[in-house]
C-alpha cells in the first residue's frame, strides 16, 4: 500500500480524505510531463510533491521526494517515483470508488446567482470548499462546453482564483 | 487557552502556497471560528491585506514570483502590517534557513508534513495571543485618552484658579476706577498707575494662557529635553497654589544635570511631573483640611544621574498612601484621591509614559509621614 487511508480518514474524515485525494489526481495529473531530468522546474515540483504527498500519508512517493536530492542516479529516482504515483492513483481511483459521487444540481434558475456568489468569494480571495464549485459544475454540465467546465475545475483545483474569476465571469454572460 | 472571543468576532487567517492542495489540508485544521483568506499567486499578498483584517499569516517559504522570505521583509517594512504575525509552512530541508526566518520576525514555523493536531494547537494559540494583545493595546489606547481629556480637566482647574486672583484686581480696579471719577478724586497719577496696573494683570493673564496653550500643543517632535527645565516649568505652573497653600516646593539637582539633555517629548515628562505634583498637592490639602496643627507641608524633588539613568524623587509628607491601594497604585481606574472622585487613570498614564515612551520605570512607597515616588529614566 502506498497510502497510509486509515490514518488519513483519522485524521481528516471521510468527506476532506476523498475530497483532498480527489484534488491530488487533478494537481498532478501531468507528473509525467514534470518528472523528467531535463525539466529545469523538476526540483520545486519535486519539492511541491513531497509537501502534498506527505501531508496525504502517500508515504512511498514522499519517500522518493526526499531520496531525491541525495541520490546521485536522478534517473532511477525519477522512473521510480513515476511508477510509484502511478500505482498511488491507482490506489485513490480505488479507495474514491467507494466515495458516493456528488452528482448534486442545482434548480437552473439559481445557477447566475451561485455563480455571481461564487465570483464574489473569488474577488475576496475567500476560501471556497470544493463541494460548492463540484455543485455548480455539474449544474453547468450540458448548459456550456464541457471545454470551460474542465477549464474551471482544473484552474479552482490549483487555486488559481483571477482565472477562475474570468472563467465564470464569461460562463455567466453565456447562461 | 480558554479565551472568551466576542462572538460575532470571526478571526481571519491568510494563508499563503502555491499549493492549493496545501491550503485545503491546512483549512481542515482550522476552527470553524476561523475565516480563512487564501491565494496561491504570493504576489496578491498585499492586495488582500489592504482589503482585510488579518489576524495571522501562514507563509510557504518556497513560492515563486516572490518568496515567503520577501514577503516577511515587506511586512515587517510596512508599518500598516508590521505587527501582524505570521508562520512560516516549511519542509524538514528547508530548517536550516529558520533562523534567517526568525530574523525576519517570523513567530513559529511548521513543517510538512503537517500533524494536523499540532498545527490546529499552534494556529490557535498564536491567533488567541494575538486577539488579546490587540485588545489590550485596544484598552490602553481608550485608557490614555480617557487619561487625556482627565488631565485637560484638571488642567482647566488650574487655569480658573490662576486667573481668579487677576481676575479679581483687574475688578477691583475698575471698581475704584468708577468710584474715583465718580468722587471727582482720580488724580492724573493715580489714573496712570491703576492703568498700568491693569495693564500688567492682564499681561499676567495673557501669559498664563500661552503656558497652557504651549503645554497642549500637538504634533510635538522628540527633541532635547532638560529635565530641570521642564520640571521648574511645571512649578511655575503651580507656584500660586503652593503660595496659597503654603506648601514647600524645594529641588535639588545634581550638578551633571544642568545642562544635561536627552531625547524625547517635553510634553511627557512634564505631564509625569503634572500628575505626580498635583497628586502630593491634593493629599497635603486633604491632610491640612482634617488636621489642626500648624505642621509643615512640602514637596521635595531631588534628581540625580546614576550611570546611564536620571533617577527622579518626588517626596511629600501628606501622610502617604492607603496601604490598602499602594501595590495597584499604577494600575488603571485605582485612585488616591478622597472619596474616589478622580478617575484613577493619573499615575497609570505616568507609568504608561515612562515605560513606553521613556524606557524607564516608576515605584511608590510610603515613607514615615507620606510618599516617595522614584522615577528612572534611561538617560540615552
Amino acid at each position: 500500500m502506498n497510502i497510509d487511508i486509515n490514518k488519513l480518514l483519522e485524521e481528516l474524515g471521510e468527506t476532506s480524505t476523498y475530497s483532498l485525494l480527489n484534488k491530488f489526481l487533478i494537481t498532478y495529473k501531468d507528473y509525467k510531463n514534470h518528472l523528467k531530468v531535463d525539466n529545469e522546474d523538476l526540483d520545486k515540483y519535486i519539492h511541491k510533491l513531497k509537501g502534498s504527498s506527505g501531508n496525504l500519508k502517500i508515504n512511498s512517493v514522499h519517500e522518493l521526494c526526499i531520496d531525491f536530492p541525495k541520490n546521485e542516479n536522478k534517473s532511477e529516482v525519477l522512473d521510480n517515483l513515476i511508477k510509484k504515483i502511478e500505482d498511488s492513483f491507482l490506489e485513490i481511483k480505488t479507495i474514491l470508488k467507494d466515495e458516493k459521487t456528488n452528482n448534486e444540481k442545482l434548480d437552473p434558475n439559481k445557477i447566475g446567482n451561485a455563480l455571481d456568489e461564487l465570483i464574489f468569494d473569488l474577488n475576496e480571495f475567500n476560501y471556497i470548499e470544493d463541494s460548492r464549485v463540484k455543485v455548480i459544475l455539474n449544474s453547468l454540465d450540458g448548459i456550456i462546453s464541457n471545454k470551460i467546465i474542465d477549464n474551471l475545475e482544473k484552474e479552482f483545483a490549483n487555486g488559481n482564483y483571477e482565472k477562475s474569476t474570468i472563467l465564470c465571469q464569461t460562463i455567466r454572460s453565456l447562461i | 487557552m480558554d479565551i472568551n472571543f466576542d462572538e460575532n468576532y470571526q478571526p481571519t487567517i491568510l494563508i499563503v502556497d502555491d499549493e492549493k492542495i496545501n491550503i485545503d489540508y491546512i483549512v481542515k485544521s482550522f476552527d470553524s471560528r476561523f475565516k480563512a483568506k487564501i491565494t496561491t499567486d504570493s504576489k496578491l499578498v498585499f492586495k488582500i491585506l489592504e482589503k482585510n483584517k488579518i489576524d495571522l499569516i501562514l507563509l510557504d517559504i518556497q513560492m515563486p514570483g516572490i518568496n515567503g522570505f520577501e514577503i516577511a521583509k515587506k511586512l515587517k517594512e510596512d508599518e500598516r502590517y508590521s505587527n501582524i504575525p505570521f508562520i512560516f509552512l516549511t519542509s524538514q530541508s528547508e530548517t536550516d534557513s529558520l533562523v534567517q526566518g526568525f530574523e525576519l520576525g517570523a513567530i513559529d514555523y511548521i513543517t510538512k508534513p503537517f500533524n494536523l493536531a499540532e498545527l490546529k494547537a499552534r494556529i490557535n494559540t498564536h491567533v488567541n495571543n494575538f486577539i488579546l494583545q490587540q485588545r489590550v493595546k485596544e484598552q490602553q489606547k481608550e485608557i490614555l485618552i480617557q487619561s487625556k481629556f482627565a488631565a485637560i480637566g484638571e488642567m482647566t482647574s488650574m487655569l480658573a484658579h490662576q486667573w481668579r486672583q487677576p481676575l479679581n484686581i483687574i475688578s477691583l480696579i475698575a471698581q475704584e476706577i468708577t468710584f474715583d471719577r465718580e468722587m471727582k478724586i482720580l488724580s492724573d497719577d493715580e489714573y496712570y498707575r491703576k492703568k498700568e496696573l491693569l495693564l500688567n494683570t492682564l499681561s499676567d493673564l495673557s501669559k498664563t494662557i500661552e503656558t497652557f496653550v504651549k503645554y497642549y500643543k500637538n504634533n510635538e517632535a522628540p527633541k532635547d529635553v532638560n529635565v530641570l527645565v521642564s520640571l521648574e516649568q511645571v512649578i511655575n505652573l503651580f507656584n500660586e497654589i503652593f503660595e496659597e497653600n503654603n506648601i514647600k516646593i524645594k529641588v535639588e539637582c545634581q550638578d551633571e544635570l544642568n545642562e544635561f539633555t536627552f531625547k524625547s517629548l517635553t510634553k511627557d515628562i512634564k505631564q509625569i511631573f503634572i500628575n505626580i505634583i498635583q497628586n502630593s498637592i491634593e493629599a497635603i490639602i486633604k491632610e491640612k483640611n482634617n488636621s489642626d496643627n500648624e505642621k509643615e507641608y512640602f514637596i521635595n524633588v531631588k534628581l540625580t544621574l546614576i550611570e546611564d539613568f536620571i533617577n527622579i524623587e518626588i517626596k511629600d509628607n501628606a501622610g502617604g498612601i492607603d496601604t490598602k491601594i499602594i501595590d495597584t497604585v499604577f494600575e488603571p481606574y485605582v485612585s488616591t484621591k478622597e472619596n474616589l472622585n478622580g478617575p484613577g487613570l493619573g499615575l497609570y498614564s505616568v507609568k504608561m509614559m515612562i515605560e513606553n515612551h521613556l524606557n524607564g520605570s516608576i515605584n511608590a512607597k510610603n515613607t514615615s509621614d507620606g510618599v516617595v515616588f522614584t522615577i528612572k529614566i534611561k538617560a540615552n
